[in-house]
């Protein structure tokens, strides 16, 4: 489903270059649950970005289902994220002046669904996250992890082909953070691809893979023998 | 979709309040400028539009070259109507009109009203719609009148006044054949009585025929349908050739202009209600200019304010927006707050209107923005201001790429240079409005208080329109005189501030036409030269020690005396006329009196001719001593009902009459002074938002900087100093193209100020204070607040 070719990203200031990915080559298949592991400033979020289409690769290839996107515009990029890619974030990154209906809603009023079908998906997948009772309330009404439950439903809404899930767990309790781990293997179990940056090995192996990043560059990939009910 | 993005504009105005309040307000200050601003324009465009015939009819006027200028001149030469029509078959009507005045009585009721001599074919031009009496024939008699319903009202109240009549200068009566309904504000013409133009004859008025003469006499034209204008006014000219003498032909030219523009005309000698046009550009500038701040600030606002918004952005990218449909939602939020400023707006305008009707004696109201027309234009102002403020916003809003916004860090100061513009251009306009202020003002200042020649704060001018007056000339003088507060008193014809124009031509004895002259004509008696305070130039003043003073002699003034080239006035002898007259009787030129300002200060000196006649004139100027006036006029007034009961008292103080002159200047300095005021506000709204949103940015840099040891004052003038530097660039970028038009609109005066520097030293202290004042308060309370509470996070 995804595949990089050498994949570079260079950030320039007028003084200083950063390689944040050197030649980096990974390949994700369809159905796979895989997590992205190394230490802070390793490239982890800037790979992600621009397997999540968020940004573009400095030099390199990357194929996402078969076609080569790294040269898109924009504009490409949004249509592809659209019909394809859910994200969620570390922060949940809600929209405060949205309701939490509102919020799920988003992805499928950018692509112009008719407003029927719409209110559909939406109770569909927030009764799936068990937040239906609090649709009309705002997210800083709700906890941390009710947040990432929307943030989880938003990304689903739509129905991607893969997750591309930001350390989802880092601004929770391990008991909230457990519930948004068991969500996604759900979700993986029901087809989706799961692609998780994460800086826990515990919750990286709730994942068939594990890639290890330094400096950019990819040093390891293990696969998990340890399956989790 | 658009429904959601309303939603969320007003959810987002809600939580930002301060913001949102500082954007709305400035925002609906701009735009109530805009409405008032056009308010006034369509109110002035509409002047005379509500007559049927408005496109075919023309106002006849003089082009007078005199000396290589041009001067063009309101006033027509009385025979040259009937003339026009006779020859000109395009003419279908050509009507004249004559300014005046009278002492108007109804049985106990007596005022001075102006009155307006008209043809009987008038009402045919004008549409003034008949309440009472038959338009075709109410002005074919002489001694009619019509009045308007105010007049009727005034005289006769609920009486029908069809029938009676009224007593002109407790004279002659004159029957009311109509009355029409009241003239609306919005005409060029003076006065609401008029008067059959037969009842004048050579009697009454010696220039009724006579080509070379004019006084407050006006023609129009009425153009058959589909006639070319311009074929009309060239025959025009024609019609004064061939019934005057060579010396007009290349003097004057005949001309006319439509209907239309005889509100916008800056003649001299004219009678209409009139406006500048180019005050009608300037406001409309001014409104365009404090409408650009409005939107200026809204951008700036918007923009600096754009990282907050970073991450709402990169959520809704990052869930498959387009940048199309983001810049749809910003512009959605710039429609919601432009209409929320919108109707702030229409409230701010309902609290004005009074104000601008009292200044500008209109009649302004709200009620008239309901119609089909006015409220599509307000439509399109809110549509234009809403994507003039939004777009760019908008565009800037949309473009960042997700991944950088989703970073929690993303605090860049994006867009500086673009803001750092468009609040320079900000102050500039501000800055153009105060020098702009201070120019009127101090141009009126010298206007109302230049020495014009006579001590005019103590002159006070009885009008005299009682022939008895006149006639016991010498012993009302000597009554008056008795009172130790009034030190002179003098008849003349006219005075300075009269606004009486009596021009006509004077030919030099032994000179051709060519050395004609056309000069003021003013009746003076003895005084005349010691109750102004005159002196002679050269010569001698009329003195009761020369009997043939009152018959055989003229004096002239000093513009007079520099018209007569290669010849020494007090060796020469002039008529009145062409001169080709063998009975033309040429007299001797006495003395050359100093130059003194008749007319307004805006136009140069006439050249003046004066004639003895004693003791009789339809003015007596009285200088009095400045204390104790009210007791000094109403002695006058008393004295004056002893020769003159029947005439109630009329005067007037030569200096309220010159200030006057200077309304519309008055008016101009009032109205620079209010918009540049407004013009202010709003640049403060904008600074205060900007200074508290960089005061927020930087409270860590603020933190980091007091806990190394920076002083409070050292932080204030840190955030002060970006402001300040754009202060200083905008003064120095606007000050060469002020100059240049305050320049141009000070050399439309005959007598102006130099342009100082000083003015520009204000301007920059003042825009500096402003300026200060408005960032201090920011500047100090970040200064002075805990650093730990910035750094406590990092």
């Amino acid at each position: 489903m995804i595949r990089t070719n050498n994949l570079r990203k260079l950030y320039r200031t007028e003084e200083v270059e950063t390689t944040a990915l050197d030649n980096v080559n990974v390949e994700i298949k369809q159905g796979e649950f895989v997590s992205i592991m190394g230490p802070s400033g390793c490239g982890k979020s800037t790979l992600m970005n621009i397997l999540g289409l968020l940004d573009n690769p400095t030099d390199g290839e990357y194929f996402f289902n078969g076609m080569e996107v790294s040269k898109f515009s924009e504009r490409e990029r949004a249509k592809m994220r659209k019909e394809n890619i859910g994200f969620v974030f570390q922060s949940f990154n809600l929209i405060d002046e949205l309701t939490i209906y509102e919020n799920v809603e988003l992805p499928l009023l950018y692509m112009k669904m008719p407003a029927a079908d719409r209110k559909r998906k939406v109770n569909t997948v927030l009764e799936i996250m068990e937040i239906m009772h609090r649709r009309n309330h705002f997210p800083q009404q709700l906890s941390g992890g009710q947040q990432q439950r929307v943030a989880v439903a938003r990304a689903i809404v739509a129905e991607p082909k893969i997750i591309l899930a930001d350390e989802p767990t880092g601004n929770l309790d391990s008991s909230h953070g457990d519930e948004v781990m068991k969500l996604l293997t759900y979700l993986n179990e029901g087809g989706t691809t799961v692609l998780m940056v994460t800086h826990s090995p515990t919750y990286a192996d709730y994942g068939n893979r594990v890639i290890h990043l330094f400096d950019g560059k990819v040093v390891t990939e293990n696969f998990n023998q340890t399956f989790r009910v | 979709m658009l429904l959601s993005y309303f939603k969320i504009a007003f959810r987002n105005i809600r939580r930002h309040k301060g913001h949102s309040a500082v954007n709305i307000l400035g925002l609906s200050v701009g735009l109530a400028c805009v409405i008032l601003i056009s308010m006034i324009i369509k109110n002035e465009l509409s002047y005379d539009q509500f007559h049927e015939k408005k496109d075919r009819i023309f106002r006849v006027f003089v082009e007078n070259n005199q000396d290589g200028k041009k001067v063009e001149s309101a006033p027509v030469m009385l025979p040259f109507a009937p003339a026009a029509k006779a020859v000109i078959p395009e003419i279908e009507e050509a009507v004249r009109t004559s300014q005046g005045g009278v002492l108007c009585s109804y049985n106990e009721k007596r005022f001075y009203e102006p009155i307006l001599y008209v043809e009987n074919k008038f009402f045919n031009l004008f549409s003034f719609p008949f309440a009472k009496g038959d338009k075709a024939r109410a002005l074919n008699n002489p001694n009619t009148v019509v009045i308007s319903q105010r007049i009727a009202e005034k005289y006769f109240g609920k009486e029908n006044p069809i029938g009676k009549s009224f007593v002109f200068d407790n004279k002659n009566a004159f029957i009311i054949t109509g009355v029409i309904y009241n003239l609306p504000l919005t005409t060029h013409l003076r006065g609401d009585i008029f008067v059959s133009f037969s009842t004048l004859n050579n009697e009454m008025l010696p220039r009724l025929n006579e080509w070379g003469n004019f006084g407050n006499d006006y023609a129009y034209l009425l153009l058959k349908p589909n006639t070319n204008s311009l074929f009309v006014e060239k025959k025009l000219n024609n019609v004064m050739i061939s019934n005057t003498s060579e010396y007009y032909h290349d003097r004057f030219r005949m001309t006319m202009q439509p209907l239309s523009e005889v509100h916008f005309s800056d003649f001299v000698n004219d009678d209409a209600r009139t406006t500048p046009q180019m005050i009608l550009y300037v406001f409309a500038l001014i409104g365009l200019f404090i409408l650009i701040l409005a939107v200026i600030n809204f951008i700036n606002l918007t923009t600096a304010r754009s990282s907050r918004r970073n991450k709402e952005i990169g959520i809704r990218k990052a869930v498959g927006a387009s940048r199309a449909q983001l810049i749809k939602q910003f512009l959605s939020e710039s429609f919601v707050i432009t209409l929320l400023a919108f109707l702030l707006a229409i409230g701010l305008t309902y609290l004005l209107v009074n104000y601008i009707n009292e200044l500008l004696r209109m009649e302004l109201s709200l009620a008239l923005l309901i119609s089909k027309e006015n409220i599509l234009v307000l439509l399109i102002i809110l549509v234009l201001t809403s994507l003039m403020a939004g777009f760019y916003p908008a565009f800037i809003l949309s473009k960042p790429i997700p991944s950088e916004v989703l970073k929690s860090s993303s605090g860049k100061r994006k867009g500086y240079k673009l803001r750092a513009s468009l609040v320079v251009f900000q102050f500039a306009i501000s800055v153009f409005l105060i020098i702009g202020t201070i120019t009127v003002f101090k141009q009126t200042n010298y206007l109302m208080n230049r020495d014009i020649g006579f001590p005019s704060d103590r002159m006070l001018v009885v009008v005299n329109n009682d022939p008895a007056i006149s006639s016991n000339g010498a012993v009302y003088k000597r009554l008056l005189l008795n009172n130790e507060n009034i030190e002179t008193a003098s008849f003349s014809s006219g005075t300075p501030g009269s606004n009486i124009a009596s021009v006509s031509n004077f030919s030099i004895e032994g000179k051709g036409e060519d050395d004609e002259l056309m000069l003021q004509v003013i009746n003076v008696d003895y005084d005349f030269l010691t109750a102004y305070n005159f002196k002679m130039k050269s010569g001698r003043f009329f003195s009761p020690e020369f009997a043939t003073d009152s018959t055989d002699t003229y004096v002239i003034n000093e513009a007079a005396a520099k018209k007569m080239i290669g010849v020494n006035p007090l060796q020469s002898r002039i008529t009145s006329g062409s001169g080709g007259d063998p009975d033309s009787k040429y007299c001797k030129i006495i003395g050359v009196m100093q130059n003194f300002n008749y007319r307004s200060l805006k136009k140069e000196i006439d050249p003046m001719i004066f004639k003895l006649k004693n003791n009789e004139g339809n003015f007596l100027t009285l200088k009095i001593k400045q204390e104790y006036i009210a007791s000094t006029v109403d002695f006058i007034k008393q004295t004056t009902a002893k020769i003159s009961p029947a005439y109630p008292f009329d005067f007037f103080f030569t200096r309220e009459r010159f200030e006057s002159y200077y309304r519309g200047e008055t008016v101009l300095g009032k109205m620079f002074l209010l918009f540049s005021g407004l013009a202010i506000f709003i640049s403060c709204i904008g600074i205060l938002g900007l200074v508290s949103f960089s005061t927020e940015q930087r409270s860590k840099e603020i933190g980091i900087r007091k806990v190394l040891g920076a002083s409070v004052q050292a932080i204030v003038f840190m955030l002060c100093q970006e402001f300040l530097k754009w202060v200083l660039i905008s003064n120095i970028l606007i000050w060469p193209l002020a100059y240049l038009l305050m320049t141009k609109w000070l050399n439309s005066f005959a007598y102006r100020i130099d342009f100082s520097v000083m003015t520009f030293v204000l301007t920059f202290l003042i825009s500096l204070f402003v300026t200060l004042a408005t960032v201090s308060f920011h500047a100090v309370k970040a200064a002075v607040a805990n650093p730990v509470d910035s750094l406590k996070y990092e």
